[in-house]
C-alpha cells in the first residue's frame, strides 16, 4: 500500500436520532458532540468501557451506511503513545453478539476482555493495519470489497457464513476530544440531488452564520465532494475510489 | 431464481425525517413472497436475476436501520427496476397549487402513507419523465405568476411553485437559483439577495456579476412578456397550459432511446435552424405570413444560424432528412397522428375543417348530393367508397393520405383495409396507375391546392372533346377526367382532430418550451394572422381558426370602428 488508507464514515439511509442534513453539516464542521449516535452504538460503547468516541471503518465502505460516505485522513505518528485505538473487527458487532467467535463471548466481561486483547494503539496505526492486510489478503481489493475472508484474521472469530465483513473490517474509535487534532475530513461521496437538497437546507437554516454557510457550500462544491447521479450510488463510487487509492 | 417470483414492497432505502419538502427517487426494500427473504435494491437497474444488484438482509432487525417501512393497508407488488418516488407533505401541498390536469392526475396516483408523506412505484424512466414534467410545469407556473403580478410582489402561489421547482430532482440548478434571486429582488430583501448571490455564485461557479447579468436577462424576458401592448392578450393566455401537441413532442424528445436518442443528441448540438416555406396555395397573404414568420424567428435565433428555403411539397423532404436537422415549417402544417408520432408538433392556430373532392364523370358515388357545396362528411365518403368498391386517390397535399387513414381508424370504418379497391395514392403516383376508371375512382384534395387543380382543369378542357357523343370513346386519362369531373368543396373532416399551425420537428421541442417561448410565439402568430387579414384565406382553404384569433379579430374590428369615429377630421 503506497497511500495512507483513509478512514471511512458513512451515514445510514435512515437516521433515527437526527435529520441527515444536520448530521452532515456538523460532520463537515467537526462538531461531533452535536451529532449524536444511535442507541446501539451508545450501548456498546458504554458496555466496552470506551470514552465517548467517534467510529470509522479503515479503508472500507459499507453499503448499509451508504447514503453519504466520507473519507478522513488520520495522522499516523502524532498520536499520544497510549491512545487507543483500532480493532480488527467492529466493536459494536462484538458487544451485540453479531460476530460469532470461539469460544463464544456470553458475559460482558468476556466481551470486554476480548476487545481489550485486540484493541491497538493509534500511534503508527497505518503500519499495524498494512501488516495485517499484507498477511491476510492477496490483493487489497479483497479487503475493500469485503467478499473474501482473511487468511488468518483474528483466530477467535469464526470463518462461518453468519459472520459478515463486519467481523473482519478494521475499526478506528477515537475519543471525541482528540478528533479535531488528529483526523480531518478529506472527501465526501453524495448523490447530486442530495447535495442540492443539503445546500438548500444550509441556506435556509438559522443554525449557521453566513460565513459558516459559505464555508460549507464551498466545501460541498469543491473537488473534495464527489457527486453521482442515479443509477450510480455513493457507495459504488467510494469503493472504486478506495481501490484506486491502493492500486 | 426467476423474476417471476412475486415481491411485496416493504419500504424504501431512506428516511422520511428531513425530507418533508422533497420529491425523492429511492430504491425499494422488498420481501420475496415465496421465502420471505428481504432484499434492498442497491444498484439500478436491479432484478432478482442479477444478484449483485440486491443486498440481502441477514435478519429482520437490520431492516429498520436501512430504510423506512411504507405502511399500507394492502400489500403492494413491486417489479424489477422499480423505484419509489417519495413526496414530502410540504412538497405535496405546494404541488397541489399547480392547477394543471396532469399534475392533478399525478397527485391522485400517489398513495398517502405515514406522516402525510406519499409514495408512488414507477420505473426509473417514468420517474425521470414525471420529474421533468413537474419541473417544467412548476417553472412555467412560477414565471406566469410573476408576469401576472407584473413582478411587483411574490404571491403564496409563486412561493409554492418555487418549492416544487427547487425540490424536484431533474430541475437544473441555475433555473432554481436565478428564480430564487429574483424573488429576493422583487421583495427588495437586499440582505437575503446578497447572501443568496454569494452562495449561488459558489454553487454555479460563476462570478457574482455574471449571476446578476443572468438575473437581469431573466427579468428582461419576463418584463417583455407583459409589455403594455401585450398585457391584455397575455392575461388571456395566463391560464393556458402547454398544449397537448407540444407536450407529446416534448415527451418524445426527452424519452427517445436508441438510434433516435443518438440523432436527437447530435442534432441538439447544431445551432442551425431551417425554415421551410411553401407557396402551394398561391395566395399572397400566405407568402407574407411566411416571410413574417422568418422575420419573427430572427428575434430568437441569430441570423447566421437561421436559413429558409421553399418546398413544393412536404414529401420532397425525404423522411431521413426531416429528422436530421432542426426544421420549422412556416406553411400550414397538418398535424396528423402520423406526424405527431414522428415527433412533429405545431403552434396551432386552427384545425382542418374541410377538404375538396373531385368526382369523375359517370361516378355516382355522390348521386345523393347534387349540390357541390352541400356539406358531406369525409367518413361517409370513405364508407361509400368501400361500399362502391371505389378507389380514393389523393391529390398533391402531403397529408391527405394520412388524413384518410386517420379517419378510417378513428371513425372505425369497417371493411376499408380489407377492400383491395380502396387504396390511397398521392398525386405523384398518377403516372404509375395503369387504369383510372372513371366510375371507380374519386380524388380527394386539400382546398389549398384547388387553384392549381382548377388551372389544370382549364388547360385540360381546352384539349378535350367535351361533347356527349365523345363520352363513350373518351380515353381514361387524368387529363380527360379532370376536364369533366365535378368538384365538391365542402367535404367535412369529421370525427378527427387535425391541428393546423406553424410546424416544428422533434428537435425543436425543448427550444419552444425554453423560457416559455411558445407563449410568445403563439401570441405573435395569433396577432399576425389578424393583422394580415389571413382569416378569410385560411377559411377558404378549409382551416377554421381557434377561438382566440376570432376574438382578436373582433377586438380589432371594434377598435377600428371606434377609432374611425374618433378621428372624423381625417376625412
Amino acid at each position: 500500500m503506497t497511500s495512507i488508507p483513509p478512514w471511512v464514515f458513512g451515514l445510514r439511509p435512515k437516521l433515527k436520532y437526527k435529520q441527515w442534513q444536520e448530521v452532515l453539516a456538523n460532520l463537515l464542521l467537526g462538531k461531533f458532540s452535536l451529532i449524536g449516535k444511535g442507541d446501539n452504538t451508545i450501548i456498546s460503547e458504554t458496555g466496552l468501557g470506551l470514552s465517548p468516541c467517534w467510529y470509522w471503518y479503515i479503508a472500507k465502505a459499507d453499503d448499509a451506511f451508504g447514503h453519504v460516505i466520507s473519507f478522513w485522513e488520520a495522522r499516523t505518528n502524532e498520536w499520544p503513545e497510549d491512545e487507543m485505538g483500532i480493532s480488527p473487527f467492529d466493536s459494536g458487532g462484538i458487544w451485540h453478539g453479531h460476530i460469532k467467535t470461539s469460544p463464544q463471548l456470553r458475559e460482558s466481561t468476556e466481551k470486554v476482555a476480548f476487545f481489550l486483547k485486540h484493541d491497538k494503539k493509534l500511534l503508527s496505526w497505518d503500519r499495524t493495519f498494512q501488516s495485517y492486510i499484507e498477511v491476510n489478503y492477496d490483493v487489497h481489493s479483497d479487503y475493500i470489497e469485503g467478499h473474501k475472508i482473511p487468511k488468518i484474521g483474528v483466530p477467535e472469530i469464526l470463518n462461518i457464513s453468519s459472520n459478515t465483513s463486519q467481523a473482519w473490517t478494521w475499526e478506528a474509535h477515537v475519543k471525541l476530544d482528540s478528533i479535531n487534532r488528529y483526523v480531518d475530513i478529506i472527501k465526501i461521496f453524495i448523490d447530486n440531488n442530495d447535495r442540492n437538497s443539503f445546500l438548500e437546507w444550509i441556506e435556509d437554516s438559522r443554525a449557521f452564520e453566513h460565513a459558516v454557510k459559505i464555508r460549507l457550500t464551498k466545501w460541498m462544491m469543491s473537488e473534495n465532494c464527489v457527486v453521482c447521479n442515479k443509477p450510480k450510488t455513493p457507495y459504488e463510487l467510494a469503493v472504486k475510489s478506495l481501490i484506486v487509492i491502493f492500486s | 431464481m426467476s423474476d417471476t417470483l412475486e415481491m411485496t414492497l416493504w419500504g424504501f432505502d431512506g428516511d422520511l425525517i428531513g425530507n418533508e419538502s422533497r420529491l425523492m427517487v429511492r430504491l425499494p426494500i422488498f420481501k420475496v413472497n415465496k421465502d420471505n427473504r428481504i432484499g434492498v435494491a442497491s444498484i439500478l437497474p436491479w432484478s432478482l436475476e442479477s444478484q449483485n444488484t440486491i443486498r440481502w438482509l441477514s435478519n429482520d432487525s437490520k431492516i429498520e436501520e436501512i430504510g423506512t417501512q411504507i405502511k399500507v393497508s394492502t400489500p403492494v407488488k413491486v417489479l424489477s427496476d422499480d423505484v419509489i418516488l417519495i413526496a414530502g407533505p410540504i412538497f405535496l401541498e405546494s404541488l397541489k397549487k399547480i392547477d394543471d390536469h396532469e399534475i392533478k392526475e399525478l397527485i391522485t396516483r400517489f398513495n398517502i402513507i405515514q406522516n402525510e408523506f406519499a409514495f408512488l412505484i414507477v420505473s426509473i424512466q417514468e420517474s425521470v419523465r414525471l420529474s421533468d414534467r413537474v419541473g417544467l410545469l412548476a417553472r412555467q407556473y412560477f414565471d406566469l405568476e410573476l408576469i401576472k403580478n407584473k413582478l411587483n410582489n411574490i404571491t403564496d402561489e409563486a412561493r409554492s411553485y418555487l418549492i416544487v421547482l427547487r425540490e424536484t430532482p431533474t430541475v437544473l440548478l441555475d433555473e432554481i437559483l436565478i428564480r430564487k434571486l429574483l424573488v429576493f429582488k422583487i421583495e427588495k430583501n437586499t440582505d437575503a439577495y446578497r447572501r443568496c448571490l454569494e452562495l449561488s455564485s459558489i454553487r454555479l461557479e460563476k462570478t457574482r456579476s455574471e449571476l446578476e447579468d443572468d438575473v437581469s436577462h431573466y427579468t428582461k424576458i419576463l418584463l417583455e412578456q407583459f409589455s403594455e401592448e401585450n398585457i391584455k392578450n397575455r392575461n388571456d393566455l395566463i391560464n393556458d397550459q402547454l398544449p397537448d401537441e407540444i407536450r407529446s413532442a416534448l415527451i418524445n424528445y426527452r424519452e427517445a432511446t436508441g438510434d433516435r436518442r443518438l440523432v436527437i443528441d447530435k442534432v441538439s448540438k447544431q445551432p442551425n435552424i431551417t425554415v421551410i416555406k411553401s407557396n402551394y396555395t398561391g395566395f399572397d397573404t400566405f407568402e407574407n405570413f411566411q416571410k413574417k414568420v422568418v422575420k419573427k424567428l430572427r428575434q430568437y435565433v441569430q441570423n447566421r444560424n437561421l436559413s429558409s428555403t421553399y418546398t413544393k411539397d412536404f414529401d420532397t423532404l425525404c423522411k431521413i432528412e426531416r429528422n436530421q436537422k432542426k426544421y420549422i415549417f412556416a406553411f400550414p402544417m397538418y398535424l396528423t397522428m402520423d406526424k405527431a408520432q414522428d415527433g412533429f408538433f405545431t403552434i396551432t392556430y386552427g384545425k382542418l375543417n374541410k377538404l375538396g373532392l373531385m368526382v369523375p364523370e359517370g361516378n355516382d358515388i355522390l348521386s345523393e348530393y347534387p349540390e357541390t357545396d352541400q356539406p358531406t362528411k369525409l367518413s361517409d365518403i370513405i364508407i361509400e367508397s368501400v361500399n362502391h368498391g371505389t378507389k380514393i386517390l389523393c391529390l398533391e397535399n402531403y397529408s391527405m393520405r394520412e388524413i384518410v387513414d386517420q379517419s378510417v381508424l378513428i371513425n372505425e370504418i369497417d371493411g376499408y383495409t380489407k377492400n383491395p379497391a380502396s387504396v390511397v395514392l398521392t398525386g405523384n403516383d398518377f403516372e404509375l396507375v395503369p387504369l383510372i376508371e372513371n366510375d371507380k375512382t374519386i380524388f380527394l384534395y386539400d382546398l389549398g391546392d384547388k387553384p392549381k387543380i382548377m388551372r389544370d382543369k382549364d388547360k385540360a378542357e381546352k384539349s378535350v372533346d367535351l361533347s356527349a357523343s365523345a363520352l363513350l370513346n373518351r380515353e381514361k386519362s387524368y387529363n380527360n377526367i379532370i376536364a369533366t369531373a365535378k368538384h365538391y368543396n365542402n367535404i367535412i373532416v369529421d370525427g378527427i382532430d387535425i391541428p393546423v399551425g406553424i410546424g416544428f420537428n422533434i428537435h425543436m421541442a425543448d427550444w419552444i418550451v425554453e423560457n416559455n417561448r411558445w407563449i410568445d410565439f403563439k401570441l405573435w402568430v395569433y396577432q399576425t394572422i389578424v393583422d394580415l387579414n389571413l382569416i378569410d384565406d385560411l377559411n377558404t382553404v378549409g382551416i377554421s381558426l381557434v377561438e382566440q384569433i376570432i376574438k382578436y379579430q373582433n377586438q380589432k374590428f371594434s377598435t377600428n370602428k371606434k377609432s374611425t369615429k374618433k378621428t372624423p377630421v381625417q376625412d
